[in-house]
């Protein structure tokens, strides 16, 4: 166990120990089960309605490279939804993705939630994403929000929603040619989003026995994520800012990757196998690190370190 | 026989009873998860919103998917995360700051600093002290997720604690 480890171990027992009074049960409970009025739902669906901006981050690796462009926000014309569903309004829209085979095909993210509930909650929403318009230049696409209306409440009780997802839905983009060379707009806010270009990714030449590429996605800080699922672990090459080239807990070995020099660490959470993360520089700016997440839910072994070095060397 | 309207009153009274008594034994738990996550000024109508919460969708509480604390934990991780929202769009109250002079203040602002997601792993995990297999059910996501997602806090909090990286 490593000094944070310990550190955050210790501040939880600390913290589990310290009897701090909790509120009374029986006063919020007052609370909680008196019925409501709904005119108490429109301050925090207003509030969650805009607060789902993304951040979108330009990288050298997106084919349209972000150059903090915004134009002016496009008028979108109201769009058509899920049946039965009636129209919230649009939002951002994040991260898009060019598909790996058809060039006229992009993904973006878009939230699910907050556009609908009673107070203090939210319902789940549909997003549905539409293209504005399309020029040699330039794609705007937005992204409309929709919900079915929620049934009565029952006596003596009050509606609400089952909305636990914390993630956004992936929606898929046809486009009536290949993107190109042409930047991605949201029409929410007019800003240019980059577009992550798999071909701009790192790929393994080389698979253990069992192993299957799943996707692309952005990583924290505008890096760019490929990832494949096996029998024992989880592989993901990460490629993006040179802040990537770093160790975990314990440095195990020194290795070449890609003709750069290379560390290979591993981390340690009580209880489960040792993850490992080799990290190298691919240039001054970039780097790059291929990331072994063990499988706790498997009796089958994860890769060694031999074998994983032999993968990260595959890497073209 | 009662009235309808005396029936369904003495119904939710039933019911209420039921439920705190149901909740009682995880209460704590709870108000310490919404110590943690939401910001200092709002941690009460968190853990308020998240009972309230609790109470009407307690029809949906599925035991053969998962145990009644995490799931109480999950909706009160989701009641933080909303609120977090809502205070950085109205208000923008620092909420890095914690109304109770903590153990470790440094550890606590770096970890107060982290994105909602990691937070809330480190949270369960080393403050509530939560498996990892527990975490993953209360965010609804696999476990070699919460492994990467702390593994990513901790590295974040390395960098914000000037840990040296080797």
């Amino acid at each position: 166990m490593n000094d944070l480890d310990e550190r955050l171990t210790r501040a939880g027992e600390q913290f589990r120990s310290a009897a701090e009074r909790a509120p009374s049960l029986d006063a919020m409970l007052d609370g909680a089960t008196r019925p409501r009025h709904w005119t108490r739902v429109i301050l925090p669906v207003a509030a969650s309605v805009v607060a789902v901006a993304g951040v979108a981050i330009a990288v050298p690796l997106a084919r349209s490279s972000g150059h903090g462009h915004r134009a002016a926000p496009t008028a979108a014309a109201r769009p058509s939804g899920p049946p039965g569903s009636h129209y919230l309004g649009d939002e951002t829209w994040s991260e898009p993705v060019l598909d790996a085979t058809h060039p006229n095909i992009v993904y973006v993210n878009a939230e699910q939630t907050g556009a609908q509930g009673s107070w203090g909650s939210a319902c789940t929403t549909t997003p549905v994403a539409r293209i504005i318009s399309q020029t040699p230049d330039a794609v705007t696409i937005a992204v409309g929000k929709y919900a079915k209306p929620l049934p009565p409440p029952p006596p003596g009780s009050e509606n609400a929603c089952s909305d636990m997802d914390l993630g956004p839905k992936q929606l898929t983009i046809v486009l009536g040619q290949p993107l190109g060379r042409r930047v991605m707009i949201d029409a929410t806010d007019g800003a240019t989003r980059p577009v992550l270009d798999p071909a701009s990714v790192l790929k393994l030449g080389y698979l253990p026995a069992g192993y299957t590429q799943r996707g692309i996605s952005w990583g924290d800080k505008g890096s760019a994520v490929r990832s494949y699922q096996g029998p024992g672990s989880s592989l993901s090459v990460t490629v993006g800012p040179a802040s990537l080239n770093r160790s975990m807990g314990h440095i195990i070995k020194r290795t070449t990757v890609r003709g750069h020099p290379a560390t290979v660490s591993s981390d340690f959470i009580p209880g489960f196998e040792q993850d490992i993360l080799i990290a190298w520089s691919e240039d001054a700016t970039h780097a790059a690190t291929l990331y072994q997440m063990s499988d706790y839910s498997t009796t089958h072994p994860a890769l060694s370190v031999a074998e994983l070095i032999r993968v990260a060397q595959s890497l073209r | 026989m009662p009235a309808p309207a005396a029936a369904v009153t003495r119904r939710t009274a039933e019911d209420r009873e039921a439920f705190a008594d149901w909740i009682r034994p995880h209460w704590d738990g709870l108000a310490q998860l919404a110590r943690r996550l939401a910001p200092p000024a709002e941690w009460e109508d968190v853990l308020q919103e998240a009972l309230s919460a609790a109470w009407r969708k307690r029809g949906q509480f599925d035991e053969q998917r998962g145990t009644a604390r995490n799931w109480l934990l999950a909706i009160v991780a989701d009641q933080a995360r909303k609120g977090r929202r809502r205070m950085r769009w109205l208000s923008r109250v620092a909420d890095d700051a914690y109304e109770d002079e903590p153990a470790d203040p440094d550890l606590d602002r770096a970890v107060a600093q982290l994105a909602m997601r990691q937070r809330t792993a480190v949270v369960l995990h080393y403050y509530l002290g939560l498996p990892v297999a527990d975490v993953a059910a209360v965010m609804s996501c696999a476990p070699g997720t919460v492994k990467s997602t702390l593994s990513d806090a901790r590295t974040q909090l390395r960098r914000a604690l000037g840990e040296d990286y080797r």
